[in-house]
């Protein structure tokens, strides 16, 4: 293991990396569970259908999401677009129902 | 501040596969053992007699369940399989009968005569399918169900990771180079395993989501069924919103209630018969309901296999007149990828090769793993984290080679705890978790290279010897089971002195490298790779 | 039979995608080959495997058919990487071993 490694590593503080972790852990949840909610509303299927096919959707979300909380430049930048996807999320399904 | 993507990347593989590592490592190895979960449970039980014809099966276990259950509920017949010797039957007693209220009781029948047989008592291979969806937790089962979607979401986290930092994989698919320095060696398993069996990782992964999903993930059911309280509310208590699903997706189950007047089932065996030609396959199971009632509904149920769904096709018959019962058997075709999904995981469906396919891919997984564990140590050895460096090395140890051996001691258990002894097959259980525990105490005190050179040669003696103490304590050795052609016992014996092959060898080649002995020459130079720095961990 | 099929021509397939990369050319026949070579080993490979997948689905379905194909597919790039390990000069003649018995079982099903 090279220094270099070790010394960009220390960009990310133990703050930086606890606000990640959660966002990825409880933000990529609820942002999986708003969108699994929104598509089992919206899907053009039957009920039962829309809500089979948004339940087995919903673990790529919650995957993407954790990538993305690690992947964004900043831990700020992380719950930011999270707590934007959420929310939109929310409002559209409830605008559906 | 800023790091390029693929460096975030690697530092979340890093993690994610640490954290969830071990988690994981169990839940495949379980996993890996109950795709032979029957055939596991019937090395356990040597009392069963070898497989009958299945119609006779069939006869005798309805003449056994008319003389024990004459008014059941329900009575479940289980015919005997290459994969299970013996008939199963279960039934359910009328709640209004009996102050224990609907518990199923269930016998293991001789097949050809419908003696019933009393096995030793043991959970057999259920211990490792348990363990491997719950982690053997039942109070309340639900916490178990959370806990392995949890780690599920780590190994998708650290497949999708992966795949992001080793972009270039087809170009070093085939590349291990066994002599090239450890962590190289670890790495390179860790890559070709991971690389080649890319869509069983992902896909078993993914599958393994679907029995639990609508626990772990019930926004949609209470979304599209629920009531009017807030969802946070309803997901505490969501029985209704959930069997309101259920009821609206097509069930083609067919349910009659007793008509309270008796009536003579109709011949089993006929009915078998007719239904065999429909189903297109062998029959694997037959439920009963309202037996000896006018109201009999009886369900054919076909083995598994021939379709990748796990809720196997099947006929409905009047139980009384013997005539078939119309089912609109259609669902949409999202419950459709869903069944298959289900099924895939489950591999209920996989003939010989495929089942063997499945244990060896399980097995790849299992030690990608726990290459990528090795791996994180290693890289680190040369740093001063000593702490926690050891910590993970001991973990390591225990869960590496301490609940192989572990498995290997629940076999043992089973074969020497007195066959009379009372909670016996809890105590194979405790056998099992307590051969773990010493592990983990014995990693914790030892030296941990010694630690892993001596738990790995356990390891490969408990598995090893597992032939042996069969033939010792049992008349179904080797040598007769192959004689007789019995390929249950036989292939569970072949197994267990592979195992121990194995672990023999990896032994050999720890204690090989501890010893500093040069590797064999590397076979082939490569040129090196540049490669992206895996960041180290912050301290 | 269309099973032992499936998995020589499985072998098959991943010893000729190896053959194709020249790290492992070097390996197992001293030195690069012919790119003309490099074509016939890509098309072997994409062939066999192609193959093998025809007379899984024709088996067992398109569903366990391609089940099967895959999971064999990986296990058969996991056997050539442990043989270019530890035996590389053995590869050719087990993956020639493979195309015959690959033929015979593929004749028989």
């Amino acid at each position: 293991m090279s220094r270099s490694g070790a010394a960009k590593t220390r960009a990310w503080g133990r703050r930086d990396i606890a606000a990640r972790a959660a966002a990825a852990v409880i933000g990529g949840y609820v942002v999986a569970a708003m969108a699994t909610t929104c598509l089992a509303k919206v899907l053009p299927l039957a009920r039962s259908e829309a809500t089979a096919a948004a339940t087995l959707l919903s673990f790529l979300f919650y995957t993407a999401a954790i990538l993305w909380s690690f992947a964004a430049p900043s831990a700020v930048a992380a719950w930011v677009a999270l707590v934007a996807v959420a929310g939109l999320a929310g409002i559209a399904g409830a605008l559906a129902s | 501040m800023k790091r390029s993507f693929r460096q975030a990347m690697a530092w979340l593989h890093g993690w994610a596969g640490l954290l969830g590592g071990w988690a994981l490592f169990m839940m495949f190895l379980a996993g890996t053992a109950s795709v032979f979960k029957d055939e596991i449970t019937a090395w356990m039980m040597p009392e069963l007699p070898r497989a009958a014809d299945p119609l006779v099966a069939l006869e005798a276990a309805a003449a056994r369940l008319g003389d024990v259950a004459p008014d059941a509920e329900r009575w479940t017949i289980t015919l005997p399989s290459e994969r299970f010797p013996g008939t199963r039957i279960a039934w359910q007693p009328r709640a209004d009968v009996t102050d224990l209220g609907p518990r199923t009781r269930r016998e293991v029948l001789d097949a050809e005569s419908g003696r019933v047989v009393t096995p030793r008592e043991t959970r057999g291979g259920d211990l490792f399918y348990r363990l491997h969806y719950r982690f053997e937790i039942s109070e309340p089962v639900r916490r178990g169900w959370w806990l392995s979607g949890a780690a599920t979401m780590f190994m998708l986290t650290a497949l999708a990771t992966g795949l992001v930092v080793h972009r270039r994989f087809f170009r070093d698919l085939f590349t291990f180079r066994p002599g090239m320095g450890r962590q190289r060696s670890w790495l390179d398993a860790h890559l070709l395993l991971a690389v080649s069996l890319l869509p069983f990782h992902l896909a078993i992964a993914y599958t393994g989501l679907v029995p639990i999903m609508s626990t772990v993930m019930p926004w949609a059911v209470i979304a599209n069924y629920g009531d009017e309280r807030p969802a946070l509310v309803q997901a505490a208590d969501m029985d209704a919103a959930r069997s309101a699903y259920s009821r609206d997706r097509e069930d083609s189950t067919i349910r009659r209630h007793r008509a309270g007047r008796p009536a003579p089932l109709f011949d089993l065996r006929v009915l078998a018969e007719r239904a065999g030609e429909r189903l297109g396959g062998p029959i694997g199971s037959i439920t009963i309901r309202n037996p000896n009632d006018a109201n009999a509904v009886v369900e054919i149920v076909r083995k598994p296999g021939g379709e990748l769904s796990n809720r196997p096709r099947r006929l409905y018959y009047d139980g009384v007149s013997g005539e078939p019962l119309a089912v609109s058997a259609d669902i949409g075709p999202v419950a459709k990828v869903q069944a298959a999904m289900y099924g895939m995981h489950m591999a209920r469906f996989a003939e010989p090769l495929l089942r063997w396919a499945y244990f060896l891919a399980g097995l790849a997984s299992t030690v990608m793993i726990g290459a990528g564990l090795v791996v994180w140590t290693l890289k680190r050895r040369s740093q001063t984290e000593r702490g926690r460096l050891s910590l993970v090395e001991r973990l390591n140890v225990a869960t590496l080679a301490g609940l192989p051996f572990a498995m290997a001691a629940y076999f043992w258990a089973n074969r020497l705890l007195p066959l009379d002894m009372p909670e016996r097959a809890a105590g194979e259980v405790r056998v099992f978790f307590a051969a773990w525990g010493a592990v983990l105490l014995y990693a914790a005190l030892r030296p941990s290279r010694r630690a892993w050179i001596e738990t790995l040669w356990l390891a490969a003696a408990a598995f090893g010897a597992l032939p042996v103490l069969n033939a010792l304590t049992t008349d179904r050795h080797l040598a007769a089971s192959i004689a007789s052609g019995d390929w249950l016992m036989a292939g569970f014996d072949l197994t267990a002195a592979a195992t121990g092959a194995a672990f023999a060898f990896a032994g050999w080649r720890v204690a090989r490298a501890v010893r500093g002995a040069p590797g064999p020459a590397a076979v082939h130079a490569a040129p090196s790779r540049e490669r992206v720095e895996w960041p180290t961990p912050p301290s | 039979m269309a099973d032992a099929a499936v998995l020589t021509l499985a072998f098959l397939a991943a010893a000729c995608a190896a053959f194709r990369m020249e790290r492992h050319q070097r390996s197992v026949f001293e030195r690069p080959a012919a790119a003309g070579w490099r074509r016939a080993f890509g098309a072997g490979a994409i062939g066999a495997a192609g193959a093998a997948c025809v007379v899984a689905v024709a088996t067992h379905g398109p569903a366990i058919g391609v089940v099967q194909w895959m999971w064999v597919l990986g296990l058969a790039a996991v056997a050539v990487g442990l043989v270019l390990s530890y035996r590389p000069r053995c590869l050719p003649w087990l993956a020639a071993l493979a195309a015959f018995a690959a033929a015979l079982t593929g004749a028989a099903a």
